[in-house]
């Protein structure tokens, strides 16, 4: 308690020294007074007397001194000195500041965005309560190689025979269209699981979640809304909770808002829950349907390798009691974090390192900044040393300094990170799992100080050793004009080439990624994506209850299109390419016996006739889809190129039969070359299509194309932008009730299926570029020291006779040497990094030379665009004016 | 005396205590005087020493101060005891005599026969 109240008090010393000086100046004055009165008294001469006095009080200025470090708290007094010192010095010499301060907050600023999408994406827990307690079960079949959900009666099972599970969530995503007053509009929605909210420990922020037994078959539609969506479709209005919208055409009871910022799935943020309510629809009723994905929260104390094995052993009763739905089938358990951020965690590593490095190379900079203004302030040194000041206190003041610099680099820095969080943030959103984590929070903040106060160290530390190395000693020498350090000019060399080879590891990697993406942007899709526009509808609710949909809805709806002057053609499929995958499932081929460990699966899509045509898709053999292939007709399918070849051959595929997804066997009747299916950089996977004309309504091929939602395709003969008012009219025509929704063109599809690409070169790139400015400053710093360093001596070469070009061999030597020295360093950690590099690439060689050398030759054209200013001095060195310099 | 500066700056504080107990409100010199004087050639006082011991006592609400005149009329800083000084002190002093009192019986065993 008391030293507490003297530690205040101390704080407080630190203020108003001034008055506090004077009055322990008059209370010495007072106490020598009475002490040289006291001697006199006893007979000294008045001069004894005070002398005397003195030499009992222990020096004046010694007693004053300790007194003031009792006063207040020399520590922090220090600091505040060495701070205000700091200040006026880089104040003196703004344009080093602005320089200094800038580079690092470049490098700071980078790297606290980095942070901020690592933070967000990889480090902070989900928000949900015990997060870790949290994981996502799969199934496993294709021997392993393939993972996905479970079927609803597996699922069922999963509940009835587990013990380490407090509660599984099993969930389907979809949507839905929402009646409102102006116009119909298409919201996604999440089918759930009644105890959600419960297992996931959130409560709703209005209403309530839903209630057992809401979730099953028969119950009454109720709906809980995600802030998102109250926000932007009802205007906050809370009178929409225990009020009623109209979801599918049907009533439906809106019980609670979800609290803001609340994602289940991740990214599912701006929808609606509903409940599961199964049906005798065949998804609910057909354990081979395996669409709902499912996560569980581990009871207290049970590992997830323990459920993981119960789970496997479940499974392993379930494959032997069901062979034809499970069998071969095992289980897989994931902590739901690495489940939803695991797959960016190697991007962000190599992000984090790329941007590390533009740290180091700014600090290098910066470093060789102070390096050389610390020869400009050997005088400085020298003297405060003379004066008294240690070592360590010197050194502390330079560090302080540093301190300075890195601060503000770290405060502008995290202004520069906030404002590129907020420009990238629509990239961000198509490429990471979720936005709402990502913001520049306290702890963004306090990585930016961390670091700033580590780098302190980096580029700080060398420098002020090497200005109080030799203080006081060399006070006469210092005085004189600096003469060539050999040391010190190393030391920077060394920097210099430690830059450039950072650069060039950098280059290389944005140059080779900006090949990818290229190459990847020009990648033979399968397609021709040009003049080709797409949009969805989903013919959900009653209207279309039990109907057939290709004639009542689809068929009608393209001739409509096709009928318009601009289309040359249109079509629907049910998985749009290079967007998703469509149902994978296996198949038997009639005739042929399946080897034992043969894997028969395919990829299988529902396609109108003209979706070919429209999307540019060429047939190979045979032919596609057209008007006659009807349910009374012979059921017939088109294969791709990579299912005729992998399984029946390239000749006289026409005409053979598949069967095993549905009750007949079909015949194939055409074979065309294979599109990208689920992204430009994705596998090709063998391909079974069916035509909408021959699905049977309410069977699960109905289920998962045409009762859900179609893409519909239109190649149009002008720029395709103008058609959306006729088809917006062509869609109304045929249903006024059906929201027309995700028009985008497929180049705009295109473009963002490589979001992931283009942000990762986008970043890559412009710490690349930021990494070839720091490294050209950092050489022209060098190189102008350098001359100035040497003009004395190139003076005296030239007084001897040396001619202007010997002058520029010198400098010139000096930048090809350091240019080629940073290219063999970056070389050999390119080279070295070839398999963390390659996992980006996308038909290019890590190591590929044309790169490397156009690189090479870039570096040293910097570096001699760097050379040119001093280059320039030293060669118009005047002889006369050197010498007289000293 | 840097060199034992804490055991230095315990005694002095008691010692100051214990003098502003039996004098009164006293200027820093009028201490000096009395400790020097009290404790003899034992202690030769830098009387330096003693200004950021006072300090030290005010910032630890032990002692206070204020500006007054002294007997020949000069101006001073007299410091006086405040009541946490006192209990303080009678703290300090009863600490001091079970310090003392255990040292020299413990000092004084040494000479019994074995």
């Amino acid at each position: 308690m008391r030293q507490l109240r003297a530690l205040f008090l101390r704080f407080a010393g630190i203020f108003n020294r001034h008055m506090r000086d004077r009055e322990l100046s008059a209370e010495m004055e007072s106490h020598l007074q009475m002490h040289v009165a006291d001697n006199i008294r006893s007979g000294l001469s008045p001069l004894d007397a005070r002398r005397q006095a003195l030499i009992q009080l222990g020096g004046l200025e010694n007693t004053k001194e300790s007194y003031r470090q009792r006063r207040g708290l020399p520590l922090l007094e220090t600091l505040v000195q060495d701070l205000r010192y700091g200040t006026r010095t880089l104040g003196k010499n703004p344009g080093f500041a602005i320089i200094a301060v800038a580079t690092l907050a470049l490098g700071i600023g980078a790297n606290t965005l980095i942070f901020s999408l690592v933070d967000g994406v990889l480090l902070k827990p989900l928000p949900f309560s015990h997060p870790e307690r949290l994981a996502q079960l799969f199934e496993v079949s294709n021997h392993g190689s393939t993972t996905g959900p479970p079927s609803w009666a597996d699922y069922q099972d999963w509940i009835a025979r587990t013990r380490t599970f407090s509660g599984l969530v099993g969930y389907t995503a979809g949507s839905v269209n929402v009646q409102s007053a102006d116009e119909p509009r298409r919201v996604r929605s999440m089918a759930v699981t009644a105890n959600m909210f419960d297992v996931l420990g959130i409560k709703p922020a209005l209403g309530r979640g839903f209630l057992p037994g809401e979730d099953s078959s028969g119950a009454a539609c109720v709906t809980v809304l995600s802030d998102r969506l109250w926000r932007v479709q009802f205007g906050k209005d809370p009178g929409v909770v225990r009020g009623s919208i109209k979801l599918n055409g049907e009533d439906c009871s809106v019980i609670g808002i979800a609290p803001a910022g609340f994602e289940f799935p991740t990214g599912f943020d701006d929808g609606l829950w509903l409940p599961i309510r199964p049906t005798h629809e065949a998804m609910f009723t057909n354990r081979g349907t395996h669409f709902l994905r499912t996560i569980g929260r581990l009871k207290d104390g049970v590992g997830l390798k323990a459920a993981e094995n119960e789970l496997k052993n479940v499974m392993g009763q379930l494959s032997k009691a069901y062979p034809r739905e499970d069998g071969g089938r095992s289980a897989q358990l994931t902590e739901l974090q690495e489940n939803v951020s695991g797959q960016y965690r190697s991007q962000l590593a190599v992000l984090f390192a790329a941007v590390g490095c533009v740290l180091l190379l700014a600090c290098a900079n910066v470093a060789n900044m102070m390096l050389a203004r610390a020869s400009g302030r050997r005088h400085e040194i020298a003297i405060r040393s003379a004066l008294g000041a240690t070592r360590p206190r010197l050194l502390r003041q330079l560090l302080t300094e540093s301190m300075l610099l890195a601060l503000l680099g770290a405060a502008s820095g995290v202004g520069i990170a906030t404002l590129a969080l907020s420009a990238l943030h629509g990239l961000l959103a198509t490429y990471l799992p979720s936005t709402g984590q990502l913001t520049i929070d306290g702890r963004v903040m306090a990585f930016a100080l961390v670091s700033a106060m580590l780098i302190t160290l980096l580029f700080g530390l060398a420098p002020a050793l090497h200005a109080v190395k030799d203080s006081a000693a060399n006070i006469r020498e210092a005085t004189l004009t600096a003469s060539p350090q050999r040391l010190t000019q190393r030391f920077r060399a060394a920097l210099i080439v430690f830059e450039v080879g950072m650069s060039f590891v950098l280059l290389v990697t944005a140059a080779l990624l900006a090949q990818s993406l290229l190459k990847l942007h020009y990648q033979e899709t399968g397609m021709r994506m040009d003049h080709v526009v797409t949009f969805k509808i989903a013919p959900s609710g009653v209207r279309y209850k039990d109907r057939d949909l290709s004639s009542a809805l689809y068929s009608p709806l393209l001739d409509r299109l096709r009928a318009l002057p601009e289309v040359k053609s249109a079509g629907a499929i049910n998985a749009l390419p290079l967007q998703s995958w469509g149902i994978n499932g296996d198949f038997e081929l009639p005739g042929h016996a399946k080897p034992a460990d043969a894997n028969w699966v395919t990829e299988y899509r529902v396609i109108s006739p003209q979706f070919f045509s429209a999307l540019g898709v060429t047939m190979l053999q045979g032919r596609d889809f057209n008007e006659n292939d009807t349910l009374s007709t012979q059921r017939v399918i088109v294969v791709n190129d990579a299912f005729a070849k992998t399984y029946l051959g390239t000749t006289n595929v026409v005409g053979q039969q598949v069967a095993g997804f549905d009750e007949k066997p079909y015949t194939i009747v055409g074979v065309y070359r294979g599109y990208q299916q689920a992204g430009i950089s994705a596998r090709l996977d063998p391909e079974i299509d069916l035509v909408d004309s021959q699905i049977a309504p309410n069977s699960v091929w109905a289920q998962f194309s045409l009762q859900q939602s179609m893409s519909v395709v239109v190649r149009s003969a002008t720029a395709p932008e103008g058609l959306l008012p006729s088809i917006r009219s062509a869609v109304h025509a045929v249903d006024p009730t059906l929201p027309v929704y995700d028009i985008q063109t497929m180049a705009e599809v295109r473009d963002h299926s490589l979001a992931g690409e283009t942000l990762v070169l986008l970043l890559i790139g412009s710490f690349a570029a930021l990494a070839l400015v720091l490294a050209l400053i950092g050489m022209y710093g060098v190189l102008s020291y350098y001359v100035a360093q040497r003009t004395r001596e190139i003076g005296i070469r030239m007084a001897l006779g040396a001619q202007r070009f010997g002058v520029l061999k010198i400098v010139l030597g000096q930048t090809v040497a350091m240019a080629l020295g940073g290219i063999v360093l970056g070389l050999a950690s390119s080279v070295g990094l070839t398999r963390v590099i390659a996992s980006f690439l996308y038909g290019i060689q890590p190591t590929d030379a044309a790169t490397m050398i156009a690189m090479s030759a870039l570096l040293l054209t910097v570096a001699l665009a760097a050379c040119y200013v001093p280059a320039r001095r030293a060669m118009n060195v005047n002889p006369i004016a050197a010498l007289r310099h000293e | 005396m840097g060199n034992k500066p804490d055991v230095w700056q315990g005694t002095l504080a008691l010692m100051v205590l214990k003098t502003l107990e039996s004098l009164g409100p006293l200027h820093g010199y009028g201490i000096a005087r009395r400790i020097e004087q009290t404790s003899g050639d034992l202690l030769s006082v830098n009387y330096g020493t003693l200004y950021p011991a006072l300090l030290k006592l005010e910032q630890e609400g032990y002692i206070a101060s204020e500006w007054g005149v002294s007997d020949n009329n000069r101006k001073a800083k007299f410091y006086r005891l405040t009541r946490a000084g006192r209990k303080q002190l009678e703290r300090e002093a009863r600490d001091w005599s079970q310090t003392t009192e255990i040292l020299a019986r413990f000092l004084s065993t040494g000479k019994e026969p074995a």
